[in-house]
Formats: C-alpha cells, structure tokens, sequence
C-alpha cells in the first residue's frame, strides 16, 4: 500500500520536473535548458534534503513544531556569510563561510545543552531558539553598520532561492540530500520508538544518546549544505513531514522516503512559480514557499484539532 | 537457569549530586510478583529507573540471570526486561498495532525485516491485553485505560521474563486498575512473568503481589509477605500518619483504612 502510494509520487515527481522544464518567461534554448535543469536538480536536493531532515528533528524533539532551522543552523549559516563579508571583507565562494558557520552554532547549541553525558531535548530546543535570535539580530547589525554591497546579495541569498550561481553546489547538496536519507532511512526502527520517548527507545534496547548524536549531525550537515546552497527556504521542513504522515503514517520507514519525495515535488514547483508569477523578475523561492506553507499549516491545524474534538 | 533473576547489591542511585536511592539489597525469584511500596519521595521510581539502565547507580550492583546489568549491552537487557511506565504520551498518529509491534525491537537484527513469528506475537499480545479490537486505532485517540493496556501489550511483545510497571494505573478508575492487574497476574501465574511493580495503593499491592518492598527515605524500610509489612505501626512510621489495618474479607489479605484526623483520639 505504502508502497503504492511512494510509486505513485515519484511518477508525481517526474511529471513536476518535466514541467519545470518548459515553464518559464523565455523560450527553450540550449543554455536555459541546462541552466533550468541545474535548478530542477537543486530543488529536488534541497526539497528532499529539508523535507527528511524535519521529520526526522520532528521525531528526535517529539515536536510537531520542530524543523530543520530549529537548532539555529540556517542563522549560523547566515551569520557566517555575512561576518565573512564584514569583517573581513570577503568576496570569494560565500557558500564556504556560511557552511562554516551553520556547524559551528550546532556545535555551540548541542555543547551549551550537554548536562554530562546527555543532551537533553528540551535544553537543546531552547538552546536553538536563543542562539537562532542572537545570531538573527547579529546579521541585522552587520547589514545595517556596513555600506559593503556584497551585504546587499548575502541578504538577498538569505531569502532563499534556487539560482544556480556555480555547478559545484548543485552536486554538493544532490551528495548530502542523497547520503543522507538512506541513513535515516536505516534508523527507521529508532525513529519510531524515540517518537514515544527516549525512556521508551531505551527500553526497547536502543542507545538513544548514540542515535540521538548520529542523527543530530547528519540532519545539521545536510542542513547547513542545503543553507549554504540556497538560503533559507522556510516551512518545506516543516509541513512536508506532516503531509507525509497524512499520506503513509508516522512510521519512518515510509515516512522518511515519503516527505524526501513531496519535499522535492514542492520545492521543484515553488521554483517554477517563482520564476514565472512576476516575470521576467524573480521572486526569492523562501517567500514562495512560506505564502504557500502558512496557510496550509494552518489549514492542518485546524482539521487535526476537529478530529481532536471528536 | 537458577531460580533468582534479579539480585540487587548495595545500590545507590540518584540525580547529578543527590543520592536518592541509599543502599538498598534484595533479589527477585523467578515468577515472584513484588510491590514496590513507600511515601512520596521514598525513591520506588528512582529505583525502577536504575533497573531499567536509565540511571546508572553511584555505587553497588544489579545482576539479571547472573549477568551484571550494568556492564550488559542495552539490546541485551531488553530481551530480558520491559518497563511499563505510568503513562506515554505519544504525539504523532500511530496505529496501536504499531505501538505494540515496536516491542519486537529488541528481538529483530539492525538491518532485519519482521518475520512472521514477530508478527504472530504482536497478534498474540493484542489478544492477551484485550487490545485487538482496538489495532486500527490511533493510540492517541485512546482513554487512558485503553492507551495503557496497549503499552503493556507492546512490553509483552518483548518477551520479557522480568516486568517492570511504574505506577501503572494510578491514571485509572478501580476497574480498570483491577483489569490491569488482573491481567498481570495472570500472567505472572500463567506465563511465569516476574513483575516488579511500584504501587500507590497499598490495598492493591496487598491483594495481588507475593511479597512488598516497603521504601523510606532511599532505603528499604521492611520486606516480606503482605500481612508482614502491612501492620498499622509500620505504616504509621513510614508514612507519619494514623491508619487502621483490618482485613479484606474475600481474600483475607491486609486492607489499610485512612483514619480522618477529627476521628483520631478515639
């Protein structure tokens, strides 16, 4: 059944691309192919990247609310770009310094929350709110005190988009997206029991702390990647996990294959929305995603809480 | 296989700088079903959570079948022991089927795919708790008596021979408690499970374990047979209040009766 449903997504998947292809403001040349293709595929990386990485944060923090950004990656990432820029007066790859920056604030939110040998969840999800705003306003002050204009396209990466600005990073984020999710599909059985409770997983035999650690870096490396990449592209992470669960169930194993194809599926459309509404301008692929998003999530929210009522 | 399975040592257990679990010594047999009885504050919990690996103790030892638990991997103690914690609050949508197959976890290789002995298992499970009817259910749609009855059955699934329940029905009205510990009685008798229980009610831990624990203060207070623990002076200097002890007069075992303060001088 489920894996009926996955089938029939990727065929979804297929179609979305093809499409992409052709949409668009100007007619189909030999370039705009290969510069659209190159597009497509990011989006695919990112939307499957960002889509699996929340659920699993979703599982590992029992919270519906949780997203890949949550822990401060995607300000850490933004932060480090902009400071690159700033101080000094960097003008080279900004994808290095913002990748950088996106592991050193996990680093920093993971170490700040460990009591011991533990790391608990709830420590770690405050941890990742106060550093998200410190670094936040931090990007602000830098944009604001300095007069460099390479600031003014550092802001305009951090809206997110898919522009494809070099072909290394295209492959970069396809390796993360596409090392990633196997691994979490392999700790499927993990997911399932640590969703009832890391005394529960304990248990049930699993080293939760070890998973909980593995887990952890793999989704901020492959977050941090898709940051670095393109931006900050808002609420894939964090409703495509819930229209997966709507569609296969919580458990990951589908789960986890499930919400990498609808992440790319929504990622590849919202980028040919982007480039078409206001053409020939282009509107940031993040505003896209978070017009499209909010309402839907708040769409979810009421009908889970009706059946709640019931 | 000798007939202790459990076999605590001089534990001492407790959170970041303070000990709560202060020495404490005893062993389980096989089959047994033992309360874990005492006040608030007593240390049953803390004492359930060193047994089951989430704290590891300061000081002392715990050996299952012979083997230090400590030292044991985690997957190992898991086919030995299940814990029944007093509730599970489960935010995502799983089908109680679920629930209850994520007991065979300890039992399936990394890697490895459910046979269909898991399967026949959790079936089996479901049919015990009386939770079949209830499989295509969302777990979060349950009462509370119906969620717990699933996460016994999904502790079951593991094949345990050592059951753990922490307070398990103090969320439940008496019929669903009884239910519960109907249930774990029965298999206790039937299946030989040996259940270690920590109980509020001290009427229930009398009527259904063969022997209590009497905690106070981090150690063990007193232990034995329910008519040797439960006698009005003990429980009145455990737990600094006045009580009458009469005697339930189906089963004959010990009943504790509260005595309201107005009523105390007579």
């Amino acid at each position: 059944m489920a894996n009926r449903k996955i089938f029939l997504l990727i065929l979804l998947l297929a179609v979305s691309a093809a499409a992409a292809l052709v949409i668009g403001p100007v007619s189909l040349t030999r370039d705009i192919l290969w510069l659209r293709l190159s597009r497509i595929l990011l989006g695919i990386a990112a939307g499957a990247g960002l889509a699996s990485c929340g659920a699993v944060f979703q599982a590992l923090l029992r919270n519906p609310l949780a997203e890949p950004y949550v822990l401060g990656v995607s300000s850490g990432a933004g932060l480090g770009a902009v400071l690159a820029v700033a101080l000094f007066g960097y003008a080279g790859f900004l994808p290095l310094p913002a990748f950088t920056g996106g592991l050193l604030v996990i680093f920093l939110v993971y170490n700040l929350s460990r009591v011991g040998q533990k790391v608990p969840v709830q420590t770690l999800l405050l941890s990742g709110v106060v550093i998200n705003i410190i670094c936040s306003s931090l990007i602000l002050f830098f944009i604001s005190a300095s007069g460099n204009p390479v600031l003014h396209d550092a802001m305009w990466w951090l809206l997110g988009n898919l522009q494809v600005f070099d072909s290394r990073l295209v492959l970069a984020s396809l390796a993360a997206a596409g090392l990633g999710i196997p691994v979490f599909m392999l700790y499927s059985r993990e997911l399932d029991a640590i969703s009832l409770g890391e005394e529960e997983a304990l248990h049930l035999g699993i080293n939760i702390e070890n998973v909980k650690t593995a887990l952890f870096i793999i989704a901020s490396i492959i977050t941090a990647a898709l940051v670095s990449a393109c931006g900050l592209i808002g609420f894939v992470g964090l409703i495509v996990p819930h229209m997966a669960r709507a569609i296969v169930g919580p458990k990951h194993k589908a789960l986890i294959i499930t919400a990498a194809i609808l992440g790319a599926i929504f990622l590849v459309l919202s980028d040919a929305a982007a480039r078409t509404i206001m053409k020939p301008a282009e509107i940031p692929i993040g505003i896209i995603t978070s017009l499209l998003g909010g309402p839907f999530f708040l769409y979810l929210l009421r009908k889970t809480r009706n059946i709640k009522q019931k | 296989m000798s007939s202790m399975i459990l076999e605590v040592k001089n534990l001492w257990a407790g959170y970041s700088n303070r000990e709560v679990i202060k020495g404490v010594d005893f062993s389980v047999n096989r089959g047994e079903f033992i309360g874990i009885i005492g006040p608030n504050g007593a240390g049953k919990s803390t004492l359930i959570r060193a047994l089951s690996r989430v704290l590891e103790p300061s000081q002392g030892s715990v050996s299952l079948n012979g083997k230090d638990l400590h030292k044991m991997r985690l997957s190992e103690a898991a086919l030995i022991t299940a814990v029944v914690p007093q509730d599970t609050l489960i935010v995502f949508e799983f089908l109680v089927r679920d629930i209850v197959s994520l007991g065979r976890i300890p039992h399936i290789r990394k890697l490895g795919k459910e046979t269909q002995e898991d399967l026949d298992i959790v079936e089996d499970c479901l049919g015990l708790t009386k939770t079949k009817e209830l499989a295509d259910r969302f777990i979060n749609e349950l009462s509370a008596g119906e969620r717990q009855r699933a996460i016994i059955a999904k502790a079951l699934a593991q094949e345990p021979q050592l059951l753990m329940l922490d307070e398990p029905t103090s969320h439940l009205d008496i019929s669903h408690q009884t239910e519960i510990f109907d249930l774990i009685k029965s298999l206790s008798r039937d299946k030989g499970l040996t259940v270690i229980a920590v109980l509020h009610d001290l009427n229930l831990a009398s009527e259904y374990c063969d022997r209590l624990i009497l905690m106070s203060e981090g150690k063990i207070f007193r232990q034995g047979r329910p008519e040797q623990v439960l006698d009005y002076k003990t429980i009145e200097a455990v737990y600094k209040t006045v009580v009458v002890v009469g005697k339930n007069p189906v089963s004959g075992k010990p009943s504790v009766f509260p005595v309201p303060e107005g009523q105390r001088r007579q």
